[in-house]
């Protein structure tokens, strides 16, 4: 049997859930011998190529974390979102309490931290009107909540997919 | 209450007519998920997590608001209804702004295990992301709209439970807003800081301030223990983890107790006076760090002394009653098995000798009401209470019973404003003279045919031809007033005669207010169900009651005379009551003074010795509270270093005075409570006792 080919994104979200995906550790290698990681934060690569699996984290927050939602829900035959950016907004929905503006001045002007003094409008993705769960944008095929969601339950869910066997009753945690 | 067959999930189940399909099912051990149901609290079917189907009905009904039928068909679990109740979990999340990951509350949160419940790993419906404000204007509550599910559980409670009714809705729909008062910031309103609100709030939406940080990494299990804040002495459960201490929420128990106050909840976890960490010695002005055998041997020095040897009663003891039995027994003994003088007492006002008197206590019971009568009273007659600080959960008890079940309230001598709209009768009177009052009340009783006491003839004709203004001149209150209060006591079918701190006598000579009560009580024939008198009286340690049962001593605390003293040993605890300026000056003129405290305390101004000994938190033992109940308390953590245990300093000084052979019994004292489990009421003593005629003398002497 080919090996499968796993991609995945880290969009508006803390890196925690791909944290959590190392934390799979010696499970790792028993990965390594089902599927390949052929796109990755960590891994430099341009376009993402066709895949069996998409993992998705974090929320979509602006132009660039929408392009490559939409990017990976074309080459992924099963589209996974992982943990609770992706699947609920959770953190990064707190900005939608407020206005755009209100959201860039604090960060690029009046962050004490900043030099810029003033709104970038060249490189820097421009903001969606408010941060939304991925399937608000996509089809999501299937969800894995938590924050970060336990080792345990990527492992759940990625084997099952893998293997094509039935995952066992999910446990499911928001946090 | 008729009994009625009906079938749940096709199994036959019987129950009674009155309850709701719900109860039937709890009871049955049938799930169903719930959200805006609290036992206790009245039902309202706003969260529609309940939904059953019913055989013959066209929709989904929920199961808290519907009753049980005779003949019912109920169905708690069908593809249909869970797809319903997960709609309804999604819709509530969508709603407002739920984020777990930061929420105090996560881990324990009724909506969370709804969501858990029901499967729901992500939302099928659009977020509305509502821009809502969070309310941190209160010093210990914070209120956070964006966590609020509208269950209005805790609106339910401050209203039913604690009889405040702080909390409503504004607005309609899913625009409803929590509001307190008429929508003013939470720190500002008529809030009684009771807490009672974050106990019942099913998510985050409102939590306690100073554990919110850290409640989510909080063991589960609880511990349970005391309140030594009042002689209601409630029972609380915490958790504990590397010495933090958690929300305090009520343990319910016998007493069937559902809240705590603000004392009870916010004032234990909050003191201001830093630990006291070393046995110190007072040089000068400067406090010097001595090892505790120094401390002993001076001790038993100073107890050597002459004078002392010829009259052991000039060495005193004071003890809170907010300690164990335990501790306030050892100090006992000390005293009367060691020392030879019977000069101890507990620092309460309410220590009344009177009491003890009055209700033949000699070592029994208290056979005085107790918290399930103020749920049953329809009349409250207030001596000299100021509840609301003093006893913030009988101030719940009579909130509620003034607001929901219409009860009247007559007031003497009432030291502030409270409820008083509504108050049916607000009497003034001069502190020393509110036991005239009770027995002029007694007067017109008899007059009026509505109470009987046997007295010498004499007495009962000269009572009988005091006319109003006699009674006037001898209360300082217009008769028609007290005519008044007499005809609403005559009424009521269940009164309760509270007696506070602040009843005559208790600063005086003697303890004629609480005679004056007893009298009114007995000769009304006004008893509970369980044979006690519809009467309590406002002890302010949750351990007052215990030490009286010890025998406490005659000595009054405000009777004290401190020339007539060398040694005093005085046992805080952490009690952080005052004592008052005059006590520190009383204190002062003694000439060894040994403090065993946990905290820095005012009473260390007058000081010569402090030994650091244990807070609540680190103290488990015996209490027994104002119903006569015995309650067991478990310690929250170890107790801090160095801490001194007052049985052990007790037991190390007699034997440094007294030598190695002295044997004496420190637990002597705890003889009543032995074999008495915990929730159990002390035995009561039936007999009758004599009323108290000189009571009535004083009423009558006056003309």
């Amino acid at each position: 049997m080919a090996k499968k080919r796993i991609a995945t994104v880290w969009l508006c979200g803390c890196s925690g859930c791909h944290m959590s995906f190392l934390d799979l550790d010696e499970k790792l290698i028993d990965l390594a011998a089902l599927a390949d990681i052929v796109a990755s934060p960590v891994a430099d690569v341009k376009e993402i190529p066709e895949c069996d699996i998409g993992l998705v984290e974090g929320a979509i927050a602006n132009e660039e974390n929408l392009h490559v939602l939409q990017e990976l829900r074309a080459k992924a035959k099963v589209l996974v979102s992982l943990g609770d950016c992706a699947g609920f907004g959770c953190i990064p929905m707190l900005r939608n309490q407020f206005k755009n503006e209100e959201v860039l001045d604090r960060a690029y002007v009046l962050a004490e931290s900043n030099a810029l003094g003033s709104v970038p409008d060249q490189e820097v993705p421009a903001l969606l009107p408010k941060v939304r769960p991925i399937h608000e944008y996509v089809e999501v095929d299937a969800w894995i909540p938590g924050c970060p969601p336990s080792p345990e339950a990527i492992w759940q869910a990625v084997s099952a997919l893998l293997t094509g066997k039935p995952a066992e009753e999910p446990v499911l945690s928001y946090d | 209450m008729s009994r009625i067959r009906m079938t749940i999930n096709g199994k036959a189940v019987s129950a009674f007519e009155g309850q709701t399909v719900l109860e039937v099912c709890r009871q049955n051990d049938i799930f169903v998920p719930t959200l805006c149901h609290l036992d206790g609290l009245t039902d309202i079917g706003a969260c529609r997590l309940c939904i059953v189907e019913i055989e013959g009905q066209r929709r989904p009904v929920p199961a808290c608001t519907t009753p049980a039928e005779d003949g019912q068909a109920v169905l708690t679990s069908t593809p249909a209804l869970e797809d319903l109740r997960r709609q309804t979990v999604e819709l509530i999340f969508g709603e407002r702004n739920h984020i777990c990951p930061f929420c105090p509350r996560s881990g324990n949160c009724e909506l969370q295990n709804a969501g858990y419940e029901c499967n729901v790993d992500h939302l099928r419906y659009n977020y509305l992301f509502p821009t809502l404000p969070v309310d941190n204007s209160h010093p210990r509550i914070a209120l956070d709209h964006n966590r609020c599910v509208l269950c209005a559980r805790c609106i339910r409670a401050c209203d039913e439970w604690i009889g405040a009714h702080v909390l409503d809705f504004d607005n309609r729909g899913s625009k409803s807003l929590l509001v307190a008062d008429n929508g003013i910031p939470l720190g500002q309103s008529s809030c009684v800081s009771c807490g009672t609100c974050v106990s019942v709030c099913p998510t985050g939406a409102l939590f306690e301030k100073r554990s919110a940080h850290w409640q989510g990494r909080l063991p589960k299990e609880l511990t349970e223990t005391i309140c030594p804040g009042c002689g209601v002495g409630c029972r609380i459960n915490a958790s504990v983890r590397h010495r933090q201490i958690g929300e305090m929420s009520p343990a319910g128990g016998p007493s069937g107790n559902k809240v705590l106050c603000a004392r009870g909840r916010f004032g234990l976890v909050n003191p201001t006076a830093p630990r006291v960490t070393a046995v110190k010695v007072k040089r000068g002005n400067q406090w010097v760090e001595r090892p505790l055998k120094d401390v002993l041997a001076e001790c038993a020095r100073r107890l050597s002394s002459a004078p002392i040897q010829a009259s052991p009663e000039r060495v005193i003891a004071l003890i809170s009653p907010r300690l164990p039995l335990e501790t306030i027994s050892a100090c006992q003994g000390f005293m009367t098995q060691v020392v030879n003088s019977p000069r101890w007492s507990i620092v309460d006002r309410t220590d009344a000798t009177g009491i003890k008197r009055n209700l033949g206590m000699n070592g029994k019971a208290v056979p005085l009401a107790g918290l399930r009568e103020l749920d049953e009273a329809d009349m409250f007659l207030l001596v000299g209470c100021n509840l609301e600080r003093t006893h913030g959960v009988i101030a719940s008890y009579v909130r509620r019973g003034v607001l929901h079940r219409r009860a009247k309230l007559v007031k003497l001598n009432p030291k502030h404003a409270w409820l008083t709209e509504w108050t049916d009768l607000p009497i003034l009177v001069d502190r020393n003279r509110d036991d005239k009052v009770l027995t002029a009340m007694l007067k017109y009783l008899i007059e009026d045919g509505k109470a009987r006491l046997d007295m010498p003839e004499e007495l009962a004709q000269r009572l009988s031809k005091m006319t109003d203004d006699d009674v006037t001149a001898a209360t300082g209150v217009p008769a028609a007033q007290i005519r008044e209060a007499a005809r609403l006591y005559g009424q009521a079918q269940k009164p309760i005669v509270l007696c506070g701190t602040g009843v005559a006598g208790i600063y005086g000579q003697s303890t004629r207010g609480i005679a004056a009560a007893m009298n009114l009580v007995k000769a009304a024939r006004q008893k509970t169900s369980a044979g006690r008198w519809r009467l309590m009286e406002l002890a302010a340690g949750a351990n007052t009651y215990g030490a009286r049962l010890m025998g406490d001593s005659e000595l009054n605390i405000d009777h004290l005379d401190p020339h007539s003293a060398d040694v005093a040993f005085v046992v805080i605890g952490d009690d952080d009551w005052a004592w008052g300026r005059e006590w520190i000056e009383k204190l002062r003129t003694i000439s060894f003074v040994v403090v065993l405290t946990a905290r820095n305390h005012e009473v260390l101004e007058s000081a010569h010795v402090v030994i650091p000994t244990a807070s609540w938190a680190e103290r488990q033992g015996t209490y027994v509270n104002l119903e006569g109940r015995v309650q067991k308390g478990c310690r929250l953590m170890e107790p801090a270093p160095g801490c001194i245990d007052e049985v052990a300093f007790f037991e190390q000084l007699a034997r440094a005075w007294r030598g190695p052979e002295f044997t004496w019994s420190p637990t002597a004292g705890l003889e009543p409570v032995r074999q008495l489990a915990d929730g159990h009421m002390v035995p009561c003593q039936s007999r009758e006792e004599p009323i108290d005629l000189a009571a009535i003398e004083a009423l009558v002497a006056e003309v």
